[in-house]
């Protein structure tokens, strides 16, 4: 008689009732092959679950590196925003430190013999320092060809634009007032140092 | 019950309790790889933001890039006189060392705000009267603008001396005082961060 290949749960005594069909031989195959797949695929799970905890741990190191990377970025664009905060407000400034002896040595050079300055008052605005306020008071029989003079020298050589002009004339004396604006190309560059 | 029907109780629980286990685990399997899932998604999310603020701050530094040559051209000029006392004794040399052979009628210097202005929030402000010869008044007016490039002269009066060419000049120069804590933590572009 052949060895039985798998035991049966019953101890050794006579059948008394008919045997199970023999395709029914393969449950207990069955019953063996499903605990043992259970405590497979349980194994395999766990080993994925700790694949899935390394992953998740190593993603979120990751994702801490990367947001204190962008704090950095951020705290460098900060610093570059006060920069250039502090370079517009150096340049409001700047814009009105354009140099006014020029303006002075022109404006007497473009005096002719017979005419005096009295008085030159030269002014910048509080609200808009590259504008000039000028105030002339000229000792000239040619009031108004002198003050045409001064107008051309201020506007042509210097690069100032004159407005609101205003003459007066009383005998030999001439008051001659005037706004100006200094034009420059490019702020940024012409006034550094 | 019979024995037979007590272990097949017992096999049937055993396989029950396999399907269970197996479950279980499935379970928290797919929960796993669902937090990895939202800590990659997180990551990638962390890594765009950072990639945007670096291409942001590329283009930040190359489009401010000239304004910020501007300041540090000027940066140490306005360092010089970022104390009152700094501005007083640099005026105080340029008008003794250029205006030799004038005559000092009046010099009286207080310091002001500068309210509308946060980085340079004062101003020292210097009236100066002298009296003496044209070109050595004009010269003195070009010095101060040259030696004190960031100063500035807000009102200038010139009027006729006492005597044949000597001309009166009123003038009030303000230098700016920038903000000592801007002073001292103002770098120029690309230097080392403290």
């Amino acid at each position: 008689m052949k060895p039985p290949v798998i035991h049966d749960l019953k101890t050794e005594r006579p059948d008394v009732g008919q045997p199970l069909p023999a395709a029914l031989r393969v449950l207990p195959l069955i019953f063996f092959a499903s605990v043992l797949g259970a405590v497979g695929m349980s194994a395999y799970a766990l080993w994925q679950i700790k694949i899935a905890e390394q992953g998740e741990h190593d993603a979120q190191g990751a994702e801490v590196a990367q947001k204190a990377e962008t704090k950095r970025l951020e705290t460098d664009e900060a610093a570059i925003e006060k920069e250039v905060k502090n370079a517009n407000e150096v340049r409001d400034w700047l814009q009105g430190t354009n140099q006014l002896q020029k303006l002075i040595t022109t404006i007497c050079g473009s005096m002719a013999q017979d005419s005096t300055i009295s008085q030159l008052t030269l002014a910048r605005r509080d609200e808009m320092a590259s504008q000039v306020q000028m105030a002339l008071t000229i000792n000239s029989a040619h009031g108004q060809q002198q003050v045409d003079q001064v107008r051309t020298a201020v506007s042509g050589a210097l690069g100032y634009h004159s407005y609101s002009d205003n003459i007066s004339n009383k005998d030999r004396k001439t008051e001659y007032t005037f706004d100006c604006t200094w034009v420059k190309p490019d702020s940024t560059e012409a006034t550094a140092p | 019950m019979s024995n037979k029907h007590l272990a097949s109780l017992l096999l049937v629980g055993v396989v029950i309790g396999c399907l269970q286990l197996a479950l279980v685990m499935h379970k928290k399997m797919t929960a796993a790889r669902e937090a990895q899932q939202t800590a990659e998604s997180a990551l990638r999310t962390a890594e765009d933001i950072r990639r945007y603020k670096e291409i942001s701050l590329v283009r930040q530094k190359q489009v401010t890039a000239p304004l910020r040559q501007y300041l540090a051209r000027w940066l140490p000029r306005l360092q010089e006189t970022s104390e009152e006392n700094k501005a007083r004794t640099i005026f105080a040399r340029v008008v003794k060392q250029y205006g030799e052979g004038l005559a000092t009628l009046g010099d009286r210097s207080s310091l002001l705000g500068n309210p509308k202005n946060p980085f340079i929030p004062q101003r020292y402000q210097n009236v100066l009267s002298v009296e003496g010869d044209y070109s050595q008044a004009v010269n003195l007016v070009g010095q101060i603008e040259k030696q004190l490039p960031a100063s500035r002269i807000s009102s200038m009066t010139i009027a006729k001396g006492t005597r044949g060419s000597d001309i009166k000049l009123n003038l009030t120069v303000d230098t700016p005082i920038i903000a000592k804590a801007e002073a001292a933590n103002a770098q120029a572009p690309g230097a080392p961060k403290k």
